[in-house]
């Protein structure tokens, strides 16, 4: 790995107790470089966390003009944090006052609830959670409150519902944007987290003078570790969510974690999150946990692959990539099966450039897919095949 | 009978409507939501806000100094932050030790505390707040959730955008 990359984590992981200070020293007294430590912890959303504890620990080792480049987005960041918070309690308060129940997951709730503070998490959205049924009821309550949905392109607006699992909504006097979700996952995702299970088992946090409805922690550290494995483990803020969570929680009822995850199929992914936290922030982990990490080939694997990534600046796996690390995170046939299909029909399923490259009547409408196939055939074969063929030529 | 007289202001008090204030270990964040502005003060800077509680004079401010900062106990050092403060709207009604002439600029303080190896005086950074649509606030890590991109791309939004600064003695 290399020097930067390490400077970055050991940053991350840094905490009173820990010995990563001395790392960390050393690492600077070596010399690094600083634009391509400042593009890791960009590209990974981490520079409020990361700035903090390298001011904390070792003020003395940043350049000036350095510190002055991450104070200038941090202040950017703390600001959008702090804005976004507001937002939450404003589209929080519009809902309770519409006598819908919310909960509100990632975001600044996430910033408050983990890190205590707005400031230290980077924000660029608001996500709150409510019944699938209640959904044109809460945009119609957001509508009248100043807010407006944006509504997908090329189909009817409420069959958004079966396809996806949120709409945006801005408020149009600063632009914030909140996403309204009625499910936690795509709906060939298959995680089978409800709103009432959730709701049932609910916390609550205090933001800004308002109580808010939260996921327990044992069901919120299940959907950090989705929504990472849902990304490709793509960034290092979702696993220091994950890793903060099992710092402020040490009394994190695992019994009820693992007999969830293996009920709902996402052991392995579970598995993946913790070592990704233990691998890149230090975290401590049960002997249990840790024990099953180590033995389960595929989640040495992903880990490794995501590491390898992060130290070569990579951000998300190859295209095809991405939905076979996907499925291989995933324990049972039957899911692993079912990802399969949806991947496809994913795939095939034709959008508003198909519709706009061809144009049929509404009887017609289901040879959309044969659409899809040629303009798809037709736009790698400019993409890939032209090339190769001019190569080949030369 | 209780007397229900608040005590008279004998001290710079701060203001408390408008604003969001979140404590960190090396600074303090004030968002100002009058003014959509964002402030980032340094440890002396956000001490000297905490004890602008209208009874505090300046001269019990500088005594404080320290135990709680290691500084020197000078006034100088509470004006030099008064002024500041007041510079960015965050203390409310007149500091009647700001109207001197005599206030020492911050150069002159770094000078006089050069001898002790220079001591962290009093600093705050300034920007407008800006709206996400200003920050560009997508960044770039992740995409679109599994599934959900097809042939036309996986679009990656760009990196942070910086809020105009404006520094304030820094």
């Amino acid at each position: 790995m290399t020097n930067e990359a390490l400077l970055v984590l050991r940053c991350l992981g840094i905490t009173d107790n820990s010995s990563s200070r001395v790392e960390i020293e050393s690492l600077l007294s070596a010399g690094v470089d600083w634009r391509r430590v400042l593009s890791l912890v960009r590209a990974n959303g981490v520079l409020p966390i990361f700035r903090e504890n390298l001011l904390r620990y070792c003020p003395h080792a940043v350049p000036r003009s350095i510190r002055a480049q991450m104070q200038a987005e941090f202040q950017t960041c703390a600001s959008l944090s702090i804005g976004y918070a507001h937002e939450l309690v404003r589209v929080i308060t519009c809902l309770q006052q519409g006598g819908i129940s919310a909960i509100a997951f990632k975001g600044p709730i996430l910033a408050q609830q983990l890190y205590g503070t707005f400031s230290l998490r980077q924000c660029r959205d608001v996500d709150i959670l409510i019944e699938k049924n209640r959904f044109r009821q809460a945009i119609d309550v957001l509508e009248s409150a100043g807010y407006t949905p944006v509504w997908p392109k090329g189909q009817p607006k409420w069959e958004i519902l079966g396809s996806d699992k949120h709409v945006s909504v801005f408020s149009r006097a600063r632009q914030y944007r909140v996403e309204l979700h009625w499910s936690l996952a795509m709906p060939e995702s298959e995680f089978p987290l409800k709103f009432d299970d959730l709701w049932s088992r609910r916390d609550a946090v205090h933001v800004l003078g308002t109580s808010i409805d939260v996921p327990s922690r044992e069901d919120l550290f299940l959907i950090l570790c989705f929504h990472l494995a849902a990304h490709w483990w793509a960034s290092l803020k979702w696993i220091c969510d994950i890793g903060e969570l099992l710092r402020r929680y040490p009394d994190l009822n695992w019994q009820v974690v693992v007999e969830r995850a293996r009920a709902w199929g996402c052991y392995r992914i579970m598995l993946t999150g913790v070592a990704l936290a233990r691998d890149t922030l230090a975290i401590d982990l049960p002997e249990q946990i840790d024990r099953a990490t180590k033995s389960d080939k595929a989640v040495i694997e992903i880990s490794n692959d995501v590491l390898c990534r992060f130290s070569a600046g990579a951000y998300a796996p190859h295209c095809i990539q991405k939905p076979l690390d996907y499925i291989r995170s995933r324990e049972r046939l039957g899911d692993r099966l079912r990802l399969i299909v949806n991947f496809i029909r994913c795939r095939l399923k034709p959008n508003e450039h198909d519709r706009e490259w061809v144009r049929l009547p509404d009887a017609l409408s289901c040879l959309y897919i044969l659409v899809r196939i040629v303009r798809i055939a037709r736009l790698r074969y400019k993409v890939s095949v032209i090339p190769l063929l001019k190569t080949i030529m030369s | 009978m209780a007397n229900s007289t608040p005590p008279p202001v004998q001290g710079p008090l701060a203001r408390y409507t408008d604003i969001t204030k979140e404590r960190l270990a090396t600074e303090t964040i004030i968002y100002d939501h009058e003014r959509h502005r964002v402030h980032c003060l340094n440890r002396v800077l956000a001490f000297v806000l905490e004890q602008c509680d209208g009874h505090t004079p300046v001269r019990l401010m500088a005594e404080r100094l320290p135990d709680a900062m290691k500084l020197p106990p000078d006034q100088d050092i509470i004006l030099l932050a008064l002024r500041q403060l007041n510079r960015i709207h965050l203390l409310t009604g007149e500091v009647p030790e700001l109207n001197s002439n005599t206030l020492p600029s911050r150069r002159e303080l770094a000078r006089r505390f050069a001898y002790v190896g220079g001591v962290m005086l009093p600093a705050v950074a300034s920007i407008v707040a800006p709206t996400p649509a200003m920050a560009g606030s997508r960044d770039t890590h992740g995409g679109p959730e599994n599934g959900d991109g097809n042939a036309n791309g996986d679009g990656n939004g760009n990196g942070n955008g910086n809020g105009n600064r404006n520094g304030n003695g820094k």
